[in-house]
């Protein structure tokens, strides 16, 4: 650090002799004493004269670079106004030095002008000097990006200089950007464009600016792949797009250029001039689109009929709309009114011929035509809807082929869904209530058809006419609708129905709750009673979709119990059929708070389903009542999960359990007794009956849905009695139901010293039932339960995951259960239908997968390396349970290791193992091949010979792998084509269609390697 | 891409598309049979796309279920094929782009004829004999100019 004034000025003499060290030293030792005003900056500027005035051009390069970054590191409110004065006169003359200082001078002038005393005159002067003495595009990149940053500088913070300066600054700006290459620089500068044309006269130099911007039209840029600043292709287009369409005063030069663009046979640069004109007819005003107006809409219309891409034929209506809307905008003059006129005349006069053959191709296009020309204002839409409803209302009624009848009312009823958006159309003097009859008379025709398909056309078109069709009308058509749905059996017609009815439950409410819902459900009220085409459970889903808001649930939500459980006797399936659909319905409607409120309170859910539940248990003539319970478990579990405080129950439910007559019971508990009679004798001998097992699917759902970090009393001993279940239990659905709901309860509550307790003492418990002295099924069961309390400790990221996964892992080689033990590694990963889920409150790490598939691959795949037979088996089968249930992005990091592992699973002797091992493997093959490139010449032939004399899954899946594998690179796969697409043929004659369609589709790709026409 | 002007029939009709196959409980038994049947060779073709248009043979309705006849018995396979117009000059190239199809995609066993439907186009025997000819086929098919346009049509974007 060099301290004294002297010192400095004394280094500051012998600044060309220095290093760079030196002179950044130097730098943060003069800055603090300019600041301090112990060094003036003429004193820099005397003490500097040596190198400033050297002969040797780069000398007085490094001082001028000083004084730059002296000025960039200032403090901005430092200079007062002579001592910028004189640095502007002293940098405008060194604008004239050697050209090798110019870049310093540039970099210099920057900063002078951040300064904040500089005054309109200095800026003058510095821009003036600017374009006088520099060409911009004889200065490398970062140069010229010092200019174009310094012009951008001076029209954003100093407007009032620019201004003055006028057209001088738009000639400097034309020619210090003619000619720019770099794409930032591009970015950069189509940005200012705009703030140019708002703030300054063009004049003259209009249609300079505008060809130099133009220039790049349409942009055609490959970003390189290293490129550090991510400029891509779309900055540039949508900054360019923006520079175009800034001011009409480009008009009269920009659309003759789009014009010119949108015959192009270049796809990308139609379709950006399609999206040019969009944005330049939201500013350009009529008159200036006037003239071009008939030449535009025979480009696109041309490019609607020929519809290249739906992309592109999107942006041709839209070009077509905001043209339109442009034109509308200045309809206060004659001219812009006729040339709007004609250009809807013009379109009808093309398009109406269209629409009375709606067989034929044109049909569609020229509907869209007219659509978008609807869409862009009231204007137009009264000529077109004037001329168009009556026709195809007319049209629907006289034509009988069915595809022209189906046609023509889909586009008829878009029509009057677009017409129906300008308020004056629906008006009583609208156009709209005019047509309504006759249009109507069309719509029930269709609907009482014969053709299904013409239904269907006519039930979507209902759809988009709905705020058109008058309440009567609408009734009408519902009504039809109702008796459709429930007396046709066509899934296409009974889904667009059942769409087209939720519809009008968000417009007219009323009408589904009055004329369709009665309808229904008298329907399944008579269940089996009736005869058509249409089963319970379609008539159950149309409700479950349809029944929101506390009207229609009040409606539904008793009759649908009743029945259920008018049928669990007579008919169990009929019943669960009724109670799934009640589940859905809560599922739909239980977010509102009436809705839960009438579910909780007034309709008592949780009584009803206990009771329920009990009644099923304990009736004799019930045979199997687990499918019954499962579903009012489900029920349970939306009701408890939507619920707002749930402590209270579920402390009730596990008093019962626990209880021995002593304590006193809550309120809550005694009026849970009083829901059946039995209850009390099925709590006591939970432990011994196999009957009273069963009311663990009760406590599932009751408990599964409860919060996080729950504690209540007496909840070890509940825990532990479903370890005993889960693990002792004659049945195996009650031994894997007791695991789920056991693990899920440990994925929640709360760490400490009670959890480790539980955890270490299941520990104690499945070790020693894992004896291998005990017999295989009760291992089996203990597995089971380890298997789910481990998931529930690596969800929630436990400590003790660690242990019990090598737990796991140690068992593999086992041979009774071994097997076993690796398919269950994916219960593991695998999402369970609704336990250890957001919605159940579960706690769920962050990328848990992705941490235990980290911890447990390796283990894995050294087993499988290490070891022999039975145990390498089940290695291999354990990695091929786990792959399906991981994230991509995981395995693409580990798949060189997997790789080998599966490929010798395609060779497995054990079908179980081949089949899961290809089946992962295709799904890998099609997200990524080209990992498989290395060990491309084993595998091909190994899946050849697995296409015949296998069983027909290994065979498809074999067929898979290798059409995925053809889209390895040509080089790659060319030895091989040959091989494949002979070994291939005979496969086409496989006796199965299914693997006969999946060998076509292996064998077209390969034959497309490397051929002409390949897309 | 084809520009206004070159297109023969701009506006052609549009038929409407075949649903899935039904399928089978018996499909998936591995121990049945399941004969080829004209459905299966109608699938095969239905989705070659128009030379001219974006549209499938199926929807200009060029090819039909019931214009497919097989004898698995025989193992034989003819398919007839509708032009949208009688002076359409795709015809050769549509007959070439089926023949084609059918030669890749069923066993060697079967003998593949590919014909226009009677009476629907004005040069149907010339192109029903240049299709029959194996010769001119195979020398057709060693062109890659043609064997492009032809693989655009069986494989158009999109599909596979």
């Amino acid at each position: 650090m060099i301290s004294s004034k002297a010192d400095i000025l004394r280094e500051l003499d012998k600044l060309p002799n220095s290093s760079l060290q030196d002179v950044n030293a130097l730098l943060h030792s003069l800055v603090p004493k300019i600041e301090a005003k112990e060094i003036s900056l003429l004193e820099v500027i005397e003490a500097l004269g040596t190198s400033l005035t050297n002969p040797n051009p780069s000398h007085r390069g490094i001082g001028t670079r000083l004084l730059a970054d002296v000025l960039h590191t200032l403090p901005r409110n430092k200079l007062n106004h002579e001592e910028i004065i004189f640095l502007t006169a002293f940098f405008v003359d060194r604008f004239k030095d050697h050209h090798s200082v110019t870049p310093h001078v540039i970099y210099a002038i920057m900063g002078l002008a951040e300064q904040e005393n500089i005054g309109k005159d200095e800026i003058v002067a510095l821009l003036k000097a600017l374009f006088r003495e520099v060409h911009c595009q004889s200065q490398i990149m970062t140069d010229r990006r010092n200019i174009f940053t310094f012009l951008k500088f001076c029209i954003l913070n100093k407007i009032e200089a620019v201004q003055e300066m006028g057209t001088d600054f738009v000639l400097g700006f034309v020619t210090a950007m003619d000619g720019e290459k770099d794409p930032r620089n591009l970015v950069l500068l189509f940005a200012v464009v705009p703030v140019i044309v708002k703030c300054l006269p063009l004049g003259p130099f209009t249609e300079e600016l505008f060809e130099v911007v133009a220039a790049y039209f349409p942009i055609d840029f490959v970003p390189p792949a290293d490129d550090p600043f991510g400029i891509s292709a779309e900055d540039l287009v949508l900054g360019l797009r923006q520079a175009l369409s800034s001011t009409p005063a480009f008009a009269p030069f920009c659309i003759p250029l789009i014009q010119e663009k949108l015959d192009s046979d270049l796809y990308s640069a139609k379709l950006d001039a399609l999206h040019t004109l969009v944005a330049c007819c939201d500013i350009y005003t009529s008159e200036d689109i006037r003239p071009h107006v008939s030449p535009l809409w025979v480009s696109i219309r041309r490019e609607v009929v020929e519809r290249s891409s739906d992309e592109a034929e999107s942006a041709a209506l839209l070009a077509l709309t905001s043209m339109m809307k442009a034109l509308e905008r200045g309809a206060v003059s004659q001219a812009s009114r006729d040339a709007g006129l004609s250009l809807t005349n013009s379109a009808l006069m093309e398009c109406l011929g269209h629409l009375t053959a709606p067989e034929q191709r044109l049909m569609y296009p020229s509907a869209h035509l007219l659509i978008a020309l609807i869409a862009s204002g009231p204007g137009p839409t009264t000529s077109i809807a004037e001329k168009v409803l009556p026709l195809l209302a007319q049209q629907f009624v006289s034509k009988t082929e069915e595809s022209a009848r189906k046609n023509t009312i889909v586009i008829l009823g878009r029509f009057m869904e677009e017409t129906s958006k300008y308020s004056e159309m629906t008006e009583e003097s609208g156009v709209l209530p005019k047509y309504e009859d006759v249009c109507w008379e069309a719509f029930s025709q269709g609907l009482s058809c014969s053709s299904s398909a013409v239904q269907e056309a006519t039930v979507t078109a209902v759809r988009s006419a709905m705020s058109v069709l008058s309440s009567e009308h609408l009734t009408q058509a519902a009504n039809t609708m109702t008796s459709l749905l429930i007396s046709v059996n066509n899934k296409h017609l009974r889904d667009s129905i059942i769409n087209t009815f939720s519809a009008m439950s968000q417009v007219q409410p009323r009408i589904v709750s009055d004329h369709i819902f009665p309808h229904l459900l008298r329907e399944m009220e008579q269940g089996n009673l009736r005869n058509c085409g249409v089963t319970d459970s379609q008539i159950l889903d149309t409700l479950a979709i349809l029944t929101s808001g506390k009207l229609l649930l009040v409606k539904v939500l008793p009759v649908l119990w009743k029945r259920a459980e008018e049928t669990m006797v007579s008919s169990p399936e009929c019943s669960c059929l009724h109670f799934s659909c009640i589940q859905k319905i809560l599922k739909n409607t239980l977010q509102d708070d009436d809705c839960q409120k009438y579910v909780v309170e007034e309709w008592k859910g949780i009584f009803n389903i206990v009771g329920m539940s009990v009644r099923a248990i304990v009736s004799e003539e019930i045979k199997s009542p687990v499918p019954i319970l499962k579903c009012l478990s489900a029920i349970a579990r939306v009701l408890v999960t939507h619920m707002k405080d749930t402590k209270p129950l579920v402390e009730s439910m596990i008093q019962l359990l626990l209880h021995n007559g002593e304590e006193e019971l809550s309120d809550l508990s005694r009026e849970l007794l009083s829901a059946h009679q039995d209850i009390s004798d099925l709590l006591a001998q939970f432990m011994t009956s196999t009957r009273a097992m069963l009311l663990v699917y009760l406590y599932e759902g009751v408990m599964l849905g409860m919060p996080r970090s729950f504690e209540a009393s007496g909840l070890d001993s509940f825990l532990e009695k479903l370890r005993e279940q889960s693990m002792n239990s004659c049945s195996p659905e009650v031994q894997e139901t007791a695991a789920v709901l056991l693990a899920s309860i440990l994925n929640k509550i709360p760490m400490g010293s009670n959890f480790n307790r539980i955890i270490s003492t299941s520990s104690e418990k499945l070790t020693e039932a894992l004896e291998t002295t005990n017999p295989t099924d009760k291992r089996e069961a203990a597995l089971q339960t380890l298997t789910w309390i481990c998931k529930a400790l690596v969800v929630r990221g436990a400590q003790e995951e660690k242990v019990w996964t090598e737990k796991m892992l140690s068992l593999l080689c086992d041979p009774a259960i071994g097997q076993k033990a690796a398919q269950d590694f994916e219960i593991i990963l695998k999402e369970h239908e609704y336990a250890f889920r957001p919605e159940t409150f579960s706690n769920i790490r962050l990328l848990y997968k992705q941490r235990y598939f980290e911890n447990v691959v390796g283990p894995l795949v050294d087993t499988f390396d290490n070891t022999a037979g039975n145990t390498k088996e089940n290695a291999l089968l354990a990695v091929s349970s786990i792959l399906p249930h991981l994230p991509t992005l995981v395995l693409n990091a580990h798949i060189k290791k997997l790789l080998p592992v599966l490929l010798q699973g395609v060779t497995s002797d054990k079908l179980a193992v081949k089949e899961t091992t290809l089946s992962t493997l295709a799904t890998l093959l099609k997200q990524t091949a080209v990992h498989a490139t290395p060990h491309i010449s084993t595998l091909i032939p190994n899946l050849l010979s697995i296409t015949s004399n296998q069983p027909m899954g290994i065979r498809m899946k074999a067929l898979e792998c290798l059409e995925a594998l053809a889209s390895l690179p040509v080089p790659v796969l060319r030895p091989y084509k040959e091989k494949v697409i002979s070994e291939l043929r005979p496969v086409l004659n496989d006796k199965k269609r299914v693997v006969r369609q999946s060998a076509v589709s292996a064998r077209s790709s390969w034959l497309l390697v490397g051929a002409p026409g390949k897309s | 891409m084809a520009g206004k002007d070159r297109l023969e029939n701009v506006n052609p009709h549009i038929f409407a598309k075949a649903g899935q196959r039904l399928e089978l409980p018996t499909d998936w038994d591995d121990d049945v049979y399941d004969p080829f049947d004209a459905r299966e060779v109608f699938d095969l073709v239905r989705n070659i796309r128009d030379p001219e248009h974006p549209l499938s043979l199926e929807e200009l309705n060029v090819v039909e279920e019931g214009q497919c006849e097989v004898c698995d018995g025989e193992n034989s396979v003819m398919v007839h094929f509708t032009p949208t117009i009688p002076h359409c000059s795709m015809a050769s190239l549509i007959g070439l782009s089926i023949r084609l199809k059918l030669l890749q995609a069923l066993p060697a066993r079967f003998k593949v004829d590919v014909r226009i439907t009677p009476g629907t186009h004005a040069s149907e025997q010339a192109i029903n004999k240049q299709l029959a000819d194996k010769e001119r086929v195979a020398a057709a098919l060693e062109n890659p100019h043609l064997l492009e346009v032809i693989n655009k049509c069986l494989y158009p974007p999109g599909s596979a």
